[in-house]
């Protein structure tokens, strides 16, 4: 594929991306879950993707653009109260990332033991650090990558579509 | 206008914090930058329609990942994949009610702390419901810091197990010829 052609390619996804996303937004927003706008467009733009409209790809800096955005929100509300409080929750903070740490050690062993993964791929699949990382590792240390990839996107996507329903049934 | 200064610092402090290559160090960095804002200017509101904007941008960049390719790759191992995402939601639904009612956290707050989501995207699901984002954000960069620190020691002791296994099946087998020989010795 030429540059030119490569530049058309990603314009019309960006277009039709932006297209699926508002759709699958207001939609979302429309049906009043919380977080009903991200669920929303997440859906629309995968199930574009799958019936074969051209909307997989987007600028690489998009990801950069979407963690920045996130950090000013928080960074707008906080202030030296909200800083000094976050060490009184330590301990919460703490208990949350060992118990998680043991259900993804526990996941990675079904994976191994009942499904036949090498363990290496199975703890990089199951543990819940971040996708890159998990990739990055499992390339460096000949794990199964593609495996580790799909894994994690698939639990991005399961969270993605179950927090508003959750949080729908809790709150 | 401020809020523009807010954003612009929020971007320098996220690149910085992507060069970090820190888990999270973009957030972080946004985070801090935009935070410091605080102590110099006046406080700001997030324009109207902000929120909305960034879910529908995380949709997207969630959505595009979804390919064809990664079904045919899902298919190879649909059980194994679905078994695992069921049990870090449901194992996250149990740590998000026991800290909810052991820290006494609201269950919004709980839920997004521990779920096994990206970051970003809690963060933004935090701000949609009121719950404190904040110390989901704190919650997130703990656990992808963890995962890094600890997976060397979990490979480590796994590859050191399996190596023992070897061995204690090695022994046996010896000792069971060894045996097989004397008896057709007698």
């Amino acid at each position: 594929m030429s540059a030119r052609e490569s530049k058309q390619g990603l314009a019309k996804s960006i277009f039709c991306v932006a297209a699926l996303g508002l759709v699958g937004s207001g939609a979302g927003q429309f049906s009043g879950l919380s977080g009903g706008a991200m669920a929303g467009a997440f859906l629309v733009v995968a199930a574009g993707n799958l019936v074969g409209l051209p909307a997989d790809r987007l600028p690489r800096g998009a990801m950069f653009w979407v963690q920045a955005l996130a950090g000013v929100m928080i960074g707008v509300q906080m202030t030296t109260e909200k800083l000094a409080a976050l060490v009184s929750v330590l301990p919460p903070l703490l208990l949350i990332v060992s118990l998680l740490l043991a259900v993804g050690f526990m996941s990675s062993l079904i994976l191994h033991r009942f499904f036949g993964w090498d363990f290496m791929s199975a703890w990089l699949a199951s543990s819940p650090g971040r996708m890159q990382d998990m990739i990055i590792l499992a390339s460096s240390l000949n794990a199964r990558s593609e495996r580790v990839a799909v894994t994690h996107i698939v639990r991005i996507a399961l969270v993605i579509m179950a927090t508003p329903v959750i949080l729908a049934l809790w709150t | 206008m401020d809020i523009v200064i807010f954003v612009l610092l929020g971007f320098v402090g996220g690149w910085l914090g992507k060069k970090t290559r820190l888990p999270g160090g973009t957030v972080v960095g946004a985070l801090l930058f935009s935070g410091l804002g605080n102590a110099f200017f006046p406080p700001v509101a997030l324009p109207p329609g902000y929120l909305f904007t960034l879910q529908c941008i995380t949709g997207c960049v969630v959505g595009v990942t979804i390919t064809r390719a990664v079904l045919r790759d899902l298919y190879s191992a649909l059980a194994a994949i679905l078994c695992n995402g069921a049990l870090l939601i449901f194992g996250a639904v149990g740590i998000a009610a026991l800290v909810g009612w052991a820290a006494g956290w609201d269950l919004g707050t709980a839920w997004l702390s521990t779920s096994p989501g990206r970051m970003p995207d809690m963060i933004i699901y935090a701000d949609a419901v009121g719950a404190d984002a904040a110390v989901i954000a704190a919650a997130h960069v703990l656990r992808m810091l963890s995962v890094l620190i600890c997976t060397p020691f979990i490979l480590k002791t796994q590859s050191r197990l399996l190596r023992r296994q070897s061995r204690d099946r090695a022994g046996c087998e010896e000792r069971q010829a060894e045996q097989d020989k004397h008896k057709g010795a007698q």
